[in-house]
């Protein structure tokens, strides 16, 4: 009888590591955001419950973010697939607290889900394409094609991520939540990659 | 032997009784004891009624109803497989959201033309606001074109009273819009450009010559440069763009500073 509810037990503990090694195979997501924006803390919190949506398993850095720790996201071996960075930046390029600047060199690795939140950050694929978002039916980049300023970024992370993402496509995700901004430049969003994509962790 | 079998089912009878009291109470908690909001039959119907006007004849599959912090407002979501329908307590369309679009079909590529008289006469069929006029028609990607249609005030447009729309021309398919409803406070443009930069020169003890453009427009006062400012009327305004990035709103009535805003570049 003892062997028996020693047995059942070990059964139980077998299925149980089992179980909690699958949850941790969920793929990893990061969200930076700089505290130079007025809207930093909005736009980070926006994007962690939005990742979550997606199935991702996220971490944050918010306020003064650094070019050394996006860069050891950016090239972690693990089990990261997605970030978010909301900051300051132009075409080709992005910045951290200090306005170091990461650009397409820094980056590589292969990512299912890309969102720079700054101006101009797809202006051209340059980004999309050193993140390896393009070419591929289940990735994607989104970015500015544009300026766009700090209080529409939030009013537009507010419906993206909170409203829309884990819904419909990425895409449509930013169009819906673009029409949340009124005006006509306010939201100048761009998609590379995969206009299919939904953004659902791996 | 039987002492083991005891102790074995002891342990799972206390095991099941205390995931139970766990769950119920878990449950017990989440659940609104009171202002539990529903869907409306009759937001339900309005719902229907926009989704005929946009081709879509799918059964509803979802309703709900979200709070919008933003806007500290709660709204109606009607849903079937192809668009999300908004409604507003009052049950005003406020707008419509695409979960899915359809392939294009056609060879033709439609020109701005096109694409002006299908979202004019769309725009009329969804008996969307009368008053307000076609400002902006440019594509936005490889398939879907962007319409905005706001109200004119002598020449300033006030994006707050307006519809921001996305279509595909080819399909005749809307696959999103919302409808902005409020009014300026005021139209009246008293304000030189000059004076305007003068006052934001004074409040914000900035120079002249960092001033890199400055425009008229309809803005939404904001507490960017004054954390106590609880205002958020909206005025036509000096919008004066900083060597720096960051823009200053001057009423153009009262010239004084409203608020503003920074751009992330």
């Amino acid at each position: 009888m003892n062997k028996k509810i020693v047995s059942c037990i070990i059964l139980i503990l077998i299925i149980l590591t089992c179980l909690t090694s699958t949850a941790h195979a969920s793929a990893s997501a990061k969200v930076f955001s700089n505290g130079k924006s007025g809207t930093y803390k909005n736009c980070g919190v926006y994007a962690v419950d939005g990742f979550a949506t997606l199935g991702y398993s996220c971490t944050s850095s918010m306020g003064s973010i650094t070019k050394s720790s996006m860069l050891s996201w950016i090239k972690n071996t693990g089990n990261g697939y997605a970030m978010y960075v909301h900051t300051f930046g132009g075409s080709g390029y992005f910045n951290d607290y200090n306005g170091n600047s990461i650009t397409t060199s820094d980056i590589s690795g292969n990512w299912d889900f890309v969102y720079i939140d700054s101006s101009y950050s797809a202006k051209t694929s340059a980004l999309a394409n050193a993140f390896h978002t393009t070419g591929y039916s289940n990735r994607c980049f989104l970015g500015w094609s544009g300026a766009v300023t700090t209080g529409n970024a939030e009013k537009f992370n507010y419906y993206f991520w909170l409203d829309n993402v884990g819904h419909t496509t990425i895409r449509l995700a930013a169009i819906n939540a673009s029409t949340g901004v009124p005006g006509s430049g306010t939201t100048p969003t761009k998609l590379y990659g995969s206009t299919t994509y939904k953004g659902t962790a791996r | 032997m039987k002492k083991n079998r005891k102790i074995f089912l002891f342990s799972f009878i206390a095991i099941i009784l205390l995931t139970s009291v766990i769950v119920y109470a878990q449950t017990s908690f989440d659940t609104p004891v009171e202002d539990v909001k529903t869907v409306s039959a009759e937001m339900i119907n309005i719902s229907k009624d926009v989704l005929k006007k946009l081709d879509s004849t799918e059964q509803i599959t979802n309703t709900e109803v979200v709070y919008d912090e933003l806007q500290n407002k709660n709204f109606y979501k009607v849903s079937n497989s192809k668009y999300t329908i908004k409604l507003d307590e009052a049950k005003n369309l406020v707008g419509v959201y695409s979960i899915t679009t359809n392939p294009i079909t056609t060879k033709k590529v439609a020109t701005k033309e096109d694409a002006k008289t299908m979202i004019t006469n769309k725009y009329k069929e969804l008996n969307l606001p009368e008053e307000y006029e076609l400002s902006y028609l440019e594509k936005f990607d490889d398939e879907i074109w962007q319409a905005n249609f706001e109200k004119n005030y002598n020449g300033i447009y006030n994006k707050y009273e307006s519809v921001k729309i996305f279509f595909i021309p080819e399909n005749n398919e809307v696959v999103a819009f919302t409808i902005f409803n409020e009014k300026a406070d005021s139209s009246v443009v008293s304000v030189k450009k000059d004076d305007a930069i003068l006052t934001a020169e004074k409040s914000l003890d900035i120079n002249k010559s960092d001033v890199v453009s400055a425009t008229l427009s309809m803005e939404k006062a904001n507490n960017y440069y004054d954390s106590q400012n609880a205002d958020t009327s909206i005025h036509p305004s000096w919008v004066l763009q900083m060597s720096d990035n960051s823009i200053v709103y001057v009423d153009a009535t009262n010239n004084n500073v409203i608020g503003g805003d920074c751009i992330n570049e």
